[in-house]
């Protein structure tokens, strides 16, 4: 796996995702009402095989909620959570005591789907602002639907299209973690770029020549 | 009291903005969780106003919104959304949305929406 | 946790669990234990009771298409070839017609993704595939455990060649 710091692509790619990066974060800020911190911004390039454990170990259990995206930036967006931090935000959002709850009831999926679409939504809005006008058609994602997956097979789903094209997979990482009032909580997002996107990103390649 | 009915799909967005409805003095009458059910609770409950997520499934939200005004001219329509873009904005004025909320919403700026709309 | 995932053939620690990532494989002699973490992937678990080996690949494709790959697990045909001759270098020309087959995987789990490729039918082209290479290799598919729209995790126990199988929220099962 390599963070790949923009060196094979050109800097605006690289600028274009931290954009993203920064929207996402401020959006979760703002959502939550708590500073949420951007903690990496990284667009890793990785053999197919090491994919399994990029956000953790594989048989960990996650939440995640994906949103499908077509148009000139295809692809999917996955919100993911380790459950206790997943779980917190639903408390923190349903003004429960952090803890309260070790269920993924509707109320909380709901709350966790919300936080996604709010969330990727303010990274697809930056994303869309590098995108010139009268190309942006399309640039809807769909509804999210809620996992409760192990991370490998989770990654593996979501990876599955670009492995029946080459070996290497790309995918860019957000993470953001929030504090002081919800100690030591951590989300993930990811950005699993389709075909559409390479082309429109212009020099992004995932691997094949 | 005036009228509202809350369509988005998330079932926590709902309360969310019922919360906020019910404190400018708005009573809600009618929740949906996707176009098809906005727009035909939208013709059973005749409400004062309807505030509309965009991403839904089923129908999304700028279709409901064509339906329901083309059912009814009169009808206001307040879109509330995660997707702050111009093309969507644009579209969302076209087809007859009075206001645009963009997702996550300051609470105080909805309840003076509300007020003035009320 | 030894990995499987940097080389083809992982030293066989005799003991304790190996992991297989996606578009790997493995071989082990009792008592290890195999894993590895399935989506719409299919998990081919081989066992030689006699010879106490086992051997687990991490199916992504049914096809190489004849083109010379880098990882052979990563395809259902050149796959089954690679762990039937590390098998047969460990237990000899016989382990062949003592091999038997578990089979699990190809769930689907987004509908967005479907939508848009291949995806949707993967699972059901990599089982057909396989099941196909094993019939005309006479192994014997003892057990399938396919579809659904959840992730698995598959562990081969090599002693026994018991395949157990968890979804997420589930209790653990056996193949």
């Amino acid at each position: 796996m390599s963070n790949d710091p923009g060196g094979e692509g050109p800097d605006s790619l690289r600028s274009v995702f931290d954009r993203g990066a920064e929207g996402a974060s401020e959006a979760l800020s703002r959502w939550l009402g708590r500073p949420v911190r951007l903690l990496i911004s990284a667009v890793d390039r990785s053999d197919l095989s090491l994919a399994g454990d990029l956000i953790g170990p594989a048989d960990d259990l996650v939440a995640a909620c994906s949103m499908g995206l077509s148009g000139r930036l295809d692809g999917m967006l996955l919100l993911v959570f380790e459950d206790r931090s997943g779980l917190a935000i639903a408390d923190f959002l349903l003004a429960r005591p952090i803890g309260s709850t070790s269920e993924w009831g509707e109320l909380e999926r709901s709350a966790a789907m919300e936080t996604a679409n709010i969330v990727g939504c303010a990274y697809l809005n930056a994303l869309a602002d590098a995108i010139p006008d009268g190309e942006k058609d399309g640039l809807v994602p769909t509804p999210p639907e809620f996992r409760h997956e192990f991370a490998g097979s989770l990654l593996e789903f979501a990876l599955m299209d670009q492995a029946a094209e080459q070996d290497e997979i790309l995918l860019v990482r957000t993470e953001f973690v929030a504090g002081p009032e919800l100690p030591s909580l951590r989300w993930t997002l990811l950005f699993v770029p389709g075909p559409s996107t390479a082309t429109t990103l212009g020099a992004l390649r995932a691997g094949s020549p | 009291m005036k009228r509202l009915l809350i369509v988005d799909d998330a079932i926590f967005m709902r309360k969310l903005i019922g919360g906020v409805a019910a404190e400018a003095g708005w009573e809600v009458v009618g929740e949906a969780g996707n176009g098809v059910e906005a727009v035909a609770m939208y013709h059973r409950l005749r409400p004062d106003l309807v505030t509309m997520d965009l991403v839904m499934p089923e129908m999304g939200g700028l279709e409901a919104l064509r339906l329901i005004r083309a059912g009814d001219p009169t009808a206001r329509v307040v879109v509330v959304t995660a997707l702050d873009q111009k093309q969507v904005l644009l579209d969302s004025i076209r087809e007859g949305a009075v206001d645009f909320i963009v997702k996550p919403f300051d609470r105080q700026r909805v309840i003076d929406l509300l007020a003035k709309l009320a | 946790m030894p990995k499987a995932s940097d080389r083809e053939i992982p030293t066989d620690p005799g003991t304790g669990l190996i992991s297989v990532a996606i578009g790997r494989w493995a071989v082990a002699s009792a008592p290890a234990q195999l894993r590895t973490l399935l989506g719409s992937c299919v998990g081919v678990a081989f066992h030689d009771r006699e010879g106490r080996l086992g051997a687990l690949t991490h199916v992504v494709l049914p096809t190489s298409r004849g083109i010379e790959v880098d990882h052979p697990g990563k395809y259902a045909d050149t796959a089954i070839p690679a762990v039937l001759a590390e098998l047969e270098r460990r237990g000899g020309p016989r382990v062949r017609s003592r091999l038997t087959a578990k089979l699990a995987g190809g769930a689907r789990m987004f509908q967005v993704a479907a939508d848009t490729s291949g995806a949707l039918d993967i699972g059901r082209r990599n089982q057909e595939a396989i099941e196909a290479i094993l019939a005309e290799l006479r192994i014997p598919v003892l057990a399938r455990d396919f579809g659904g729209n959840a992730g698995r995790r598959l562990t081969l126990d090599t002693v026994s060649g018991i395949v157990a199988i968890k979804v997420p929220g589930g209790a653990e099962y056996s193949l």
